[in-house]
């Protein structure tokens, strides 16, 4: 430390303790910083900047104003499909991820056997989840020539094979599936917080005569609500983001059925070389993605039950 | 990686004086060689290619055994995967230091010639320098733009019916020969449906997330699939299109052709339907024979996609895979069309290539590289060969929206397949969507 100390007051003249631990504090954080800077702020401005421009990748990009946000809201019907689909997505994967998640967590909080082995094995589809091998098996197992198409058949629930994931009556939902799946990480959350719940609680209501429906939905949901409040929102703004899954197993396919906003920029971007009206597209995303985050706030406080309410 | 040893350096060095003798000696003899490289003078040459690690190596090798037969000509290699190659070039262009001969694709010598980027190859064909006797003319003018030659093209490539002929016999129809029609495939179809109870195929000729069964249609009937200026479609009345998928659309219900359920699953050779017996016919590039018939671990035959009966030309067209052009930066144009003479005719150098690049242009390369191929390579060098004869020359390169046309083609294609439109509906959507695309809206 001394050495350090005798650098900086021979730079600065005479600096005080405090201003000698902000800046030892900043030099700890410099690679954080430089990494948060290079690799976050600045492609997040060249992004900005590129959102106004047309820019094929090849050529060095042209200014072109707002053109690219004019296009994206008057004439892209595609970009209307994919908000759809996106929309459709979240407003059920989310749902039925959590409700998995909390059914799970609620099981497994109790003391049994083997629960933590239990804990352990749920909590391995979110770990691969989003890789891109489980959404090769999950092609593999929902394809035409399928397990599922081979049980369903065998077993004479079905006369003959289904595509389940290329049909555009069920493509969207092979994809929901293997989202509600991935309910791990807020199993976990929802694990932790049902600890959290005074047992006291319990037992007050075990003493008054209430069943276990009495309980759950009287004790356990209100004290968890800021907990499902949390996951609901990470949840949200993960599930607009989902691309993997749909970029393997669907390809947007059948005619954009399954094109969920990131697919149709990374299309944008990638295949088609337009690196501009996507990085418009990106900003449009964070737009919607903000304004769906804040609605949900703007609702908290009509659910969510804090016990400190102010005290922080 | 290592490309040249010290030792390897001596060597040049001796066999550069043994060499200059040699070349003496022929000049004088013969008299007719127009140009000498002077000995005295030391040229470097650069050369940029994209490709895989085998295509490095292999090319390194050529640029090995090139250096040895012409020790006054240095050649320094810059390589890369194809990812990143054209920004590369596009910053190379930019400071006016492009190598002295680049790795050229179809979709982008357009792009370079228009730019000014390229020499003219005529030059060197005149004075001899660069020999191109052995190739077919079709072949040479897909390197040519407002007709002067801009590339030479590496290899040839062509799309093909692929099949199982044991599966065909099985059936009881004869295999398809070259100058079959639609008819005859129909029929062949059907009929291996109603013998084996299997698919005939996933879909028509390479019309489904592809356009060139389209194409092909088009092409036979007088139409391109893009206008000369790309800024829109070739074709404009929609009757064409209706043919060709009315006929994808009525196998497909008739349960001949996979549905788009299936259609839509296939994203790789490997899990074609003929691999696993579960149709009798494909559609593949010539060159893919030989990865389809190891995944299906059975021998597969080929032939040329079916003539139409009312046809004005062939629909099929040689495929240049890719080509080598001099770009105006060379200060050495002389001695890089020597070079590329020695890639396109030295049988030397192709025996190391092995037509990574594609089926060699040159039929005597092809003659000599015959008896070290396997069957399955025979078969694409045979096809491509043949095809020269029942092809028509290829259409100019494709605008920079097609991969976005491809996809919209696919989107209707299984809208129509799927009954959410007609095929006249389909079609027209299609025109509209495409021309809007094409048209930079």
């Amino acid at each position: 430390m001394r050495p350090y100390f005798r650098l900086f007051s021979a730079i600065g003249g005479k600096v005080k303790r405090k201003e000698y631990d902000n800046l030892a504090g900043y030099i700890f954080i410099m690679p954080w910083l430089f990494g948060f800077l290079a690799f976050m702020i600045v492609p997040m401005i060249m992004s900005l900047y590129l959102s106004l421009t047309r820019y094929n990748v090849l050529s060095s990009p042209t200014w072109v104003g707002l053109e690219n946000y004019i296009k994206i809201f008057t004439k892209d019907p595609r970009f209307v499909q994919s908000l759809k689909v996106t929309g459709v997505y979240v407003a059920t994967a989310v749902p039925l991820r959590l409700t998995f998640a909390l059914f799970l967590a609620v099981l497994f909080s109790q003391k049994r056997m083997l629960v933590g082995f239990y804990r352990t094995i749920y909590y391995v589809p979110s770990l691969i989840g989003g890789s891109v091998a489980v959404a090769v098996m999950w092609r593999q197992l929902f394809g035409v020539y399928g397990a599922l198409n081979s049980f369903l058949t065998s077993s004479g629930i079905m006369e003959s094979n289904f595509g389940w994931i290329t049909n555009p009556r069920t493509a969207l939902w092979s994809l929901i599936v293997l989202a509600a799946w991935q309910f791990g990480s807020p199993m976990l959350i929802f694990l932790a917080g049902l600890k959290q719940i005074p047992a006291s609680l319990y037992e007050v209501a075990a003493i008054d005569g209430a069943n276990w429906w009495q309980t759950f939905t009287r004790i356990t949901i209100p004290m968890l609500s800021p907990v499902i409040f949390f996951n609901l929102v990470m949840q949200t703004i993960n599930n607009f983001m989902m691309f993997t899954q749909a970029y393997i197993i669907t390809e947007g396919h059948p005619f954009d059925r399954t094109l969920v906003y990131i697919l149709y920029l990374f299309q944008r971007g990638f295949t088609y070389n337009q690196m501009g009206y996507a990085c418009a597209l990106a900003w449009v995303l964070l737009v919607v993605v903000g304004i769906v985050t804040a609605l949900i706030f703007k609702s908290s406080p009509h659910w969510v039950y804090y016990e400190s309410k102010g005290d922080l | 990686m290592g490309l040249r040893e010290p030792s390897n350096l001596r060597e040049g060095g001796i066999s550069m004086r043994k060499c200059l003798v040699v070349l003496l000696l022929v000049t004088l003899l013969l008299g007719t060689l127009p140009f000498v490289v002077s000995a005295e003078e030391e040229i470097t040459l650069r050369i940029s290619w994209w490709g895989s690690q085998k295509r490095h190596d292999l090319t390194l090798k050529v640029i090995e055994l090139f250096e040895k037969e012409n020790p006054n000509i240095k050649i320094k290699p810059e390589y890369t995967g194809w990812g990143g190659y054209w920004d590369k070039m596009a910053a190379q262009a930019a400071g006016n230091n492009l190598a002295d001969i680049m790795q050229q694709d179809y979709k982008y010598l357009h792009q370079y010639y228009q730019s000014g980027l390229l020499q003219p190859l005529d030059p060197f064909i005149k004075s001899g320098v660069l020999d191109v006797s052995a190739v077919d003319e079709s072949v040479l003018s897909s390197g040519k733009v407002g007709g002067e030659l801009y590339g030479i093209s590496l290899g040839s490539n062509n799309y093909a019916v692929i099949y199982d002929p044991e599966l065909l016999a099985k059936a009881g129809v004869p295999e398809p020969k070259i100058g079959w029609t639609w008819e005859d495939y129909m029929e062949t179809a059907r009929k291996i449906k109603s013998t084996l109870g299997i698919y005939a195929a996933e879909a028509m000729p390479m019309s489904t997330n592809n356009i060139s069964g389209l194409e092909h249609y088009l092409r036979q009937h007088g139409y391109a699939f893009y206008d000369p200026s790309g800024k829109k479609l070739g074709y404009e009345d929609d009757q064409l299109f209706v043919d060709f998928y009315k006929m994808d659309l009525q196998l497909v219900k008739e349960g001949v052709l996979a549905p788009m359920d299936i259609r839509l699953e296939q994203h790789t050779v490997e899990n074609d339907l003929i691999v696993s017996k579960k149709a009798a016919m494909a559609a593949y590039w010539t060159n893919q024979i030989v990865a389809i018939s190891s995944a299906a671990g059975r021998p597969l035959k080929m032939t040329l996609f079916p003539d139409a009966k009312d046809q004005v030309r062939y629909g099929t067209y040689i495929k240049p895979s890719m080509f080598f052009s001099i770009t105006k930066n060379s200060k050495h144009p002389e001695a890089a069309a020597k070079f590329i003479d020695f890639f396109t005719n030295s049988i030397e150098a192709n025996k190391i290539l092995m037509a990574e690049r594609g089926v060699p242009i040159s039929s005597k390369v092809r003659e000599g590289l015959m008896s070290l191929l396997s069957p399955e390579q025979r078969m694409s060098f045979e096809l491509v060969g043949l095809a020269g004869r029942y092809s028509s020359p290829i259409d100019p390169p494709p605008p920079p929206a097609h991969a976005e046309v491809i996809d919209i083609l696919e989107d209707v294609h299984a809208k129509i397949l799927y009954g959410v439109v007609t095929l006249e509906e389909g079609a027209k959507e299609f025109r509209e969507r495409a021309n809007a695309v094409l048209a930079g809206e």
